[in-house]
């Protein structure tokens, strides 16, 4: 079963392209990451999956149902729009009144969790960018959803709160559609990654070991920009970022060697999600 | 479907009380002038007090129905929270309902302590007509103004400069209308302004003075003018 189909999905404003042909499954039970640097076109991506914008071609089913319905669905978006005046124990009310639930049903099952005991009688201006974070993701899930849609769910949150809300949130086998931009938090809590790009998913959304496991090399190294070095790596695949040169290599090349001749100056690491997506987008580019 | 709106009524009313300003201008304020021009003119003109009383209702509902509704709205629309109310299962007209009910309720109030107002400062004895016409008044009032309000906050003007120029409205529609004093006898042509203008009409059903055409068109134009530009309306990212 698929929980989201994105189908052929383009979104254009006058001449610009902002999402280009995007396509793909999210499968019942997946936690599904969608990476990209800024103004790659994850929002819009949101915003066309959850309705709000119409995509000029193209479709998106939920439950393989053309209808959209998001009664099943719990959405986080990038900020919580709420109302400003009223306590954090309010809106809850508000929303649970909404979903035809109890209170203090809720209450029970998640303030504790969520740590929201502490900030209950805050009003919602009062709150950090971590607390409303943890208020929309509450809201989302009062209803236990089969799907969540969140956007950049775990940006401003203490890592020691966003280990223990994952696991609420993955509870139950529920499907994770998520975007983000912490790519060592993608790799961890993803089962499937697709990588955007100036509104292109850049190919097959996989698990982040295969997208690893497809890198030329397993580690890297990282040194400033250097033409005398960039003549020697004509054997060994690179990119170029921030005006730094990553190079991928096998520890049992001379490279290393090589490179210390020129400067001290470098780092060796293991490889990560955001060298597959600098170096594929550096391909793309090429 | 009750118990949300009554939620909604409940929130919205909460969230008034607690902007102070909004508690100024729809309570304090209206209070606070009444006594003052009643005390000035009240003893030396027959019928001033009534007059006065109605004028300065009138003004509460336009200031409520510019004020309190389409700035809301379009807020609600710019900061993203319609598309968050949108997702959730129920129809987003009844969080409206609420917020208009709510105004409804909050002018009433109004109302009725400007009324006790008229009795403990003046010993004026408001008629149960009188409450009937303003209870109208209310009604009609808040529709028209709140869709002027709309219109206005609407109309693609960037957000921030849409108050300004509502201010700018409430202000000209106030100082020509016939709220505290009988414009006309003073300046012909500002009281042929007012006249136009739509607070004169909502003031002659508040009077019992009657509707005439002029009401039909400020009950319309406006509500046809906001469905042009609502379907124009996109959300912000």
């Amino acid at each position: 079963m698929n929980d989201i189909i994105v189908s052929d999905v383009s979104y254009q404003v006058k001449d610009k392209i902002i999402l280009n042909n995007i396509s793909f499954t999210v499968t019942k039970g997946e936690s599904f990451a969608l990476l990209g640097e800024n103004g790659s076109g994850k929002s819009t991506l949101i915003d066309v999956i959850l309705n709000d914008l119409k995509p000029s071609k193209g479709y998106i089913k939920f439950f393989e149902k053309s209808k959209a319905c998001f009664d099943k669905v719990g959405i986080v978006y990038d900020q919580l729009p709420l109302f400003s005046m009223l306590r954090v124990f309010e809106i809850i009310k508000y929303f649970t009144t909404i979903r035809k639930l109890e209170f203090e049903n809720i209450k029970k099952k998640y303030f504790e969790i969520f740590e929201i005991n502490k900030i209950q009688k805050s009003f919602i201006k009062e709150l950090s960018q971590g607390e409303k974070k943890r208020v929309g993701i509450l809201l989302a899930l009062i209803h236990n959803p089969d799907l969540l849609i969140l956007d950049e769910p775990f940006a401003n949150l203490d890592p020691t709160i966003t280990e223990r809300l994952w696991k609420i949130i993955r509870n139950e086998n529920r499907t994770i559609f998520f975007t983000t931009h912490n790519w060592k938090e993608a790799e961890k809590l993803a089962v499937k990654i697709a990588f955007i790009y100036k509104g292109k998913v850049l190919f097959e959304p996989q698990s982040p070991q295969s997208i690893l496991n497809s890198l030329p090399a397993l580690k890297i190294i990282n040194f400033p920009k250097n033409e005398n070095i960039i003549k020697l790596l004509t054997n060994y695949q690179y990119y170029l970022h921030d005006e730094n040169i990553n190079v991928f290599f096998n520890e049992d090349s001379k490279l290393l060697k090589d490179i210390s001749q020129f400067t001290n100056n470098f780092s060796v690491q293991e490889v990560d999600l955001k060298d597959a997506y600098l170096f594929n987008i550096n391909n793309y580019k090429a | 479907m009750i118990k949300i709106i009554v939620k909604s009524i409940y929130y919205q009313l909460l969230i008034s009380l607690r902007i102070k300003q909004a508690v100024f201008f729809t309570v304090a304020f209206p209070i606070f002038l009444f006594v003052i021009f009643g005390s000035i003119w009240g003893a030396q003109h027959d019928g001033y007090v009534s007059f006065l009383l109605s004028g300065i209702i009138g003004m509460t509902i336009a200031s409520d129905g510019l004020f309190a509704i389409g700035p809301v709205i379009k807020e609600y629309y710019s900061n993203g929270l319609i598309k968050y109310l949108r997702k959730l299962p129920f129809n987003i007209l009844l969080h409206f309902i609420g917020l208009i009910i709510s105004r409804i309720i909050s002018l009433i109030f109004i109302v009725l302590l400007l009324c006790v107002a008229a009795y403990l400062m003046f010993g004026y004895i408001v008629t149960s007509l009188e409450i009937l016409n303003f209870i109208i008044g209310v009604f009609v009032g808040l529709f028209v103004f709140s869709f002027l309000g709309l219109v206005v906050t609407f109309s693609g003007i960037k957000q921030g400069a849409d108050k300004g120029i509502i201010n700018l409205i409430y202000f000209v529609i106030l100082f020509t209308s016939n709220a505290f004093y009988p414009v006309g006898e003073f300046n012909k042509l500002i009281g042929y302004i007012g006249n136009i203008l739509p607070l004169n009409q909502i003031l002659s059903i508040l009077r019992g003075d009657g509707v005439n055409y002029l009401l039909g068109i400020w009950t319309l134009i406006p509500m046809l003018l906001f469905a042009f530009l609502f379907k124009k309306v996109k959300f912000k990212r």
